[in-house]
């Protein structure tokens, strides 16, 4: 079986996108503090919801990037 | 008894830490239970005891007593049931305690013949006047368990003797000694509630109030199912709703000026005279109703409190107090919320037009974090305080006493089928 090598480059491409995810998601606390009239203090205090949202955002973005990959397997 | 009994000295720490020390200083009754103030008696001297009635609500109450009275030091000296049974359940209580008491079947033989400082009344309801009255006038501190006598008159005889003997009358009305209720009243009292505009109360059960009598022996019938004649009991008038109209009076502050009421025998067919189905409306002076029904033929409601206010609402019995406007989710779960239902929810195509305005879907929050107090025990802790000082709040008595006048009030209005109100002599 050929060895899974995972390079700190990848690492660090991953945790960029998961960065990216974040702020997404910290731009749609923003988003519904403004719609909602709420609290500005939400943006610390929900930052486990914002957390939470940004990996729901990247496991969806994970999906996304296999099946991208697979199809350009599938051409090749 | 399935809480682990905390004491007065825990009690208090926690209200203090809570921040509920402003209800300590605010309910009159708890700020002599809490404070040092000089006593008649040393604060660790010896209060020596009697149980006149030693049925399932007495060996209870003993019970409580056991569980602090080496820390409080309380000996119980004697108990008194003139049922031998009944007797023979509280000696044994004693017993495992390695206690000792006298046992009497007769309580004016006990009060003559033993050194008491004070007693614990738990007999059928007919039996509370005279034998508080003897007591008090023997000169002993009385503990009386609710509801207060059974008749208007001697309720106010008890109260007379009270102020002529100038002995301690306390009733068993335990709900005052509950960090619940206490942190609930003073919210309701601050005006966190706005205007009370109702209260509403219920205790519904599902079972028989008839015992089995020893060996089906039907000379016992009287005394064993005593609840069920109205010649002792005004049965759920005076065995339940006494604690909820005490409630109401407490939480508005004032008694109530009129009463209406029915009550029927709908379901317990069976030769009892007391109702097993009753509703009544209390009406006080500012317009409040308080709204009372009780009933043995289905539990499904179990028992509480309501008290309905302008800007929130309380319900004692579970620890919660809901806001009419309660405060907005987070924006971010507003937001999943609002994605989720425009994923998922249905689109009505001709639906109704009106929407049924059934209860709000509000959880609401506790009013006190901790419910681990056996109220009872603080209210039998407290009334050996009580007897320690020499006197207790009268406050207390009169939560008894116009709870017990206006039950009693409550009976005759459903017997009347008329609107009463408080008759001038029995105004204190």
């Amino acid at each position: 079986m050929k060895p899974i090598i995972i390079t700190s480059k990848s690492i660090k491409k991953e945790f960029y996108i998961w960065l990216v995810l974040f702020v997404c998601a910290t731009l749609l606390n923003v988003y519904s503090i403004v719609k909602y009239h709420t609290n500005w203090s939400e943006l610390y205090s929900q930052l486990g919801y914002v957390l939470a949202i940004s990996i729901v955002f990247y496991v969806v973005i994970g999906v996304v990037r296999v099946l991208m990959q697979s199809v350009k397997l599938f051409k090749k | 008894m399935d809480k682990k009994y905390q004491n007065r000295r825990d009690f208090i720490k926690h209200l203090a830490m809570t921040g509920s020390a402003v209800a300590l200083a605010a309910s009159p009754w708890l700020g002599a239970f809490g404070s040092s103030a000089q006593s008649v008696r040393g604060a660790n001297d010896m209060v020596r005891m009697a149980i006149i009635g030693t049925g399932s609500r007495g060996c209870e109450l003993l019970r409580h007593l056991l569980t602090f009275s080496v820390a409080q030091n309380i000996r119980i000296v004697a108990l008194c049931d003139n049922y031998n049974p009944h007797l023979l359940d509280a000696v044994k209580l004693c017993k495992e305690k390695e206690l000792n008491p006298q046992s009497y079947a007769d309580y004016r033989v006990m009060i003559e013949k033993e050194q008491l400082d004070a007693v614990i009344i738990a007999t059928p309801l007919y039996c509370h006047a005279q034998i508080t009255v003897d007591c008090l006038q023997t000169g002993l501190h009385v503990f009386c368990e609710k509801s207060m006598a059974r008749t208007l008159e001697q309720t106010k005889w008890m109260y007379d003797t009270h102020i002529a003997t100038n002995k301690i009358l306390q009733i068993g009305h335990q709900r005052l000694f509950n960090p619940v209720y206490l942190e609930g009243m003073q919210r309701i009292h601050d005006g966190k509630l706005g205007t009370i505009g109702q209260i509403r109360a219920y205790w519904h059960r599902n079972n028989n109030w008839r015992r089995s009598l020893p060996n089906n022996d039907l000379s016992y019938e009287r005394q064993i199912n005593w609840r069920l004649y109205k010649e002792y009991s005004a049965g759920l008038l005076t065995e339940l709703m006494s604690h909820q109209i005490q409630v109401a009076n407490w939480a508005l502050q004032k008694t109530p000026v009129s009463v209406m009421g029915t009550g029927s025998i709908r379901y317990w067919n069976d030769g009892r005279e007391v109702n097993d189905n009753i509703a009544l409306i209390y009406s006080y002076d500012d317009g409040t109703q308080f709204v009372y029904d009780s009933m043995t033929s289905n539990k499904k409601y179990g028992l509480e409190e309501q008290i309905l206010g302008s800007t929130g609402t309380i319900e004692f019995e579970v620890n919660k107090q809901y806001l009419e406007t309660p405060a907005a989710a987070p924006g971010i779960q507003q937001l999943i919320n609002d994605v989720e239902h425009g994923i998922f929810d249905k689109l009505p195509i001709g639906g109704a037009s009106w929407v049924p305005e059934t209860a709000v879907n509000y959880k609401g929050e506790n009013i006190v974090d901790s419910t681990n107090y056996m109220d009872t025990s603080l209210q039998l802790e407290a009334f050996t305080q009580f007897v320690r000082k020499g006197s207790a709040p009268e406050k207390i008595l009169k939560e008894g006493y116009n709870a017990s006048i206006w039950t009693m009030l409550g009976e005759i209005a459903i017997e009347k089928g008329e609107k009463l109100s408080m008759p001038k002599e029995f105004i204190i």
